[in-house]
């Protein structure tokens, strides 16, 4: 096997480079070197439309090229588009792009949400007991307020990212930090002790708290945004 | 094949809903498990009432059977739990590589056609089916070079089959491209086939490059009448079952379904069906 894999090592060496063909308009290795990059272009572009947008696709396609010859691991092409992102997060000629983080994120979380399999547990309202973030939805801090379109300026502000059992669709959300803590305590204390330290924290009265907490809890066990720490 | 006969069809996502709203179905499907290993939950309900309700085939695309490298075990472990799972007994896969050191190319790529190759593959073949607890169909895949060959593709698949004593997945498009594209008579290709060792066929269409003599086999447009005549000639010589596979440009499940209709008349003549 030594022969067949060194012509093997050659052939794939070809796809993966750009050195240039003899005659590449007839040359059969051409018709392999666009296979494969159209493949990889075809899934990555559908997983990441606004970032293609955002970059181009002159730039992407490049990207993509390099990447073709860094190789993906995964034998589940889905799931390259992952590894492909990690590989624009570490590229030097996107340090200094804006947002890049956060689109990639956005765009790979959908499809994220979209290939998972979930159990359909829609938790109740109980006072008396802590939640957390189900499989079916994402959170991640962004420093400014996408809904208002204030790239500039920075502020704290919050992307909800949720699977519509209904629907079967996913759904992206801004939500307060307000509304980012009330999450993060949830999953360490009950909703009735979290209340109280929103309440303390934010000097307001924990009556009146409660009723727009109650609203919001209740919204998320809908949307299955959140369930019962104990529940899978 | 246990419980598969007549013709069928490669499910794909892009139709599940109307596939499942079909009232009279194909006879069996085809799947690829890659696709469906992460079976998500939008497509879930609809896709296990269809793997419940017909015989189903698994066609793998990432087995890479070729490469040098020995068989990825926690890939296999991910097909052979979705095999169980839905109690699926036939897997096919593609007689090719789609991945080198490790490095994913996501297409099939030619093999080198030698005696080596043969015994390699061969041993893989073996270990495969006894990792799975099934045997393992191997296609005839297209190929547009052979990089270094010391023997014709229909003794390289001839020999594969005999050494690993494994059936075949007959693509008589393939045949017709490969026999376009590297000058051999699909026919006396067909001829050579021991009709025993075909579990069964597909039958796909392909695209035709004006400029030159090459056929691409995108499995993306409607079957060829030159390829529905060769496996009508096909027919006179192997009862296997056959199926229409499109994996690109997907079009309504109504201009499928035509075809398999078309399929369907040309198996009854025959009367295999």
């Amino acid at each position: 096997m030594k022969t067949e894999t060194a012509v093997m090592e050659r052939f794939v060496q070809i796809i993966q480079n750009n050195e240039e063909l003899s005659n590449p308009l007839h040359n059969r290795l051409q018709v392999y070197r666009d296979m494969v990059h159209s493949r990889f272009v075809e899934t990555i572009e559908n997983i990441y439309p606004i970032l293609t947008t955002v970059l181009g696709n002159a730039m992407m396609h490049n990207f993509i090229r390099e990447f073709i010859a860094i190789g993906a691991k995964t034998p589940f092409i889905v799931k390259m588009a992952e590894e492909f992102g990690n590989f624009l997060r570490h590229h030097p000629k996107l340090k200094s792009t804006l947002f890049l983080e956060d689109l990639l994120w956005l765009e790979y979380g959908e499809l994220d949400l979209l290939s998972r399999d979930f159990k359909d547990i829609q938790a109740q309202l109980d006072w008396k007991k802590r939640y957390r973030l189900s499989s079916s939805a994402l959170v991640r801090n962004v420093s400014y307020r996408v809904h208002a379109g204030e790239f500039e300026s920075s502020c704290a502000s919050s992307v909800l990212l949720y699977y519509h059992f209904d629907e079967k669709r996913v759904y992206f959300e801004e939500i307060t930090p307000f509304a980012l803590q009330l999450i993060e305590l949830l999953e360490r204390m009950t909703l009735e002790r979290s209340i109280m330290v929103l309440a303390k924290k934010y000097e307001l009265d924990a009556e009146i708290l409660r009723e727009s907490v109650e609203q919001l809890v209740v919204k998320w066990c809908h949307q299955r945004v959140l369930i019962k720490f104990t529940e899978v | 094949m246990k419980n598969i006969d007549g013709c069928g069809i490669g499910l794909r996502r892009e139709f599940l809903e109307d596939f499942s709203a079909l009232k009279k179905k194909p006879d069996w499907i085809e799947i690829t498990p890659e696709n469906w290993i992460f079976t998500p939950h939008r497509y879930r309900d609809t896709f296990e009432q269809i793997m419940d309700s017909l015989p189903v085939i698994a066609h793998g695309v990432s087995l890479s059977i070729g490469s040098p490298e020995a068989i990825d075990k926690s890939f296999l472990g991910d097909i052979k739990t979705f095999l169980d799972r839905y109690r699926i007994q036939h897997y096919s896969e593609h007689l090719s590589f789609s991945t080198l050191g490790g490095m994913q190319m996501y297409e099939l790529l030619p093999l080198p056609m030698t005696r080596a190759m043969v015994i390699h593959i061969g041993d893989k073949v073996k270990q495969v089916q006894d990792f799975l607890q099934r045997p393992l169909i191997l296609e005839n895949a297209s190929y547009y070079l052979a990089p270094y060959n010391e023997m014709r593709e229909i003794d390289f698949i001839n020999e594969i089959a005999e050494y690993a004593d494994t059936t075949l997945l007959l693509d008589v498009n393939n045949v017709y491209v490969n026999g376009t594209n590297h000058g051999f008579d699909p026919d006396d290709y067909i001829k050579q086939i021991p009709p025993s060792r075909v579990a069964y066929m597909h039958i796909a269409g392909h695209l035709e490059y004006p400029d030159e003599v090459l056929l691409l086999d995108t499995h993306g447009e409607a079957i060829s009448k030159k390829v529905w005549k060769l496996l009508e000639r096909t027919l006179k010589k192997i009862n296997a079952p056959v199926m229409i596979e499109r994996d690109n440009n997907i079009p309504p499940l109504k201009e499928l379904m035509g075809e398999y209709k078309k399929l369907s008349k040309i198996v009854a003549k025959r009367g295999a069906k």
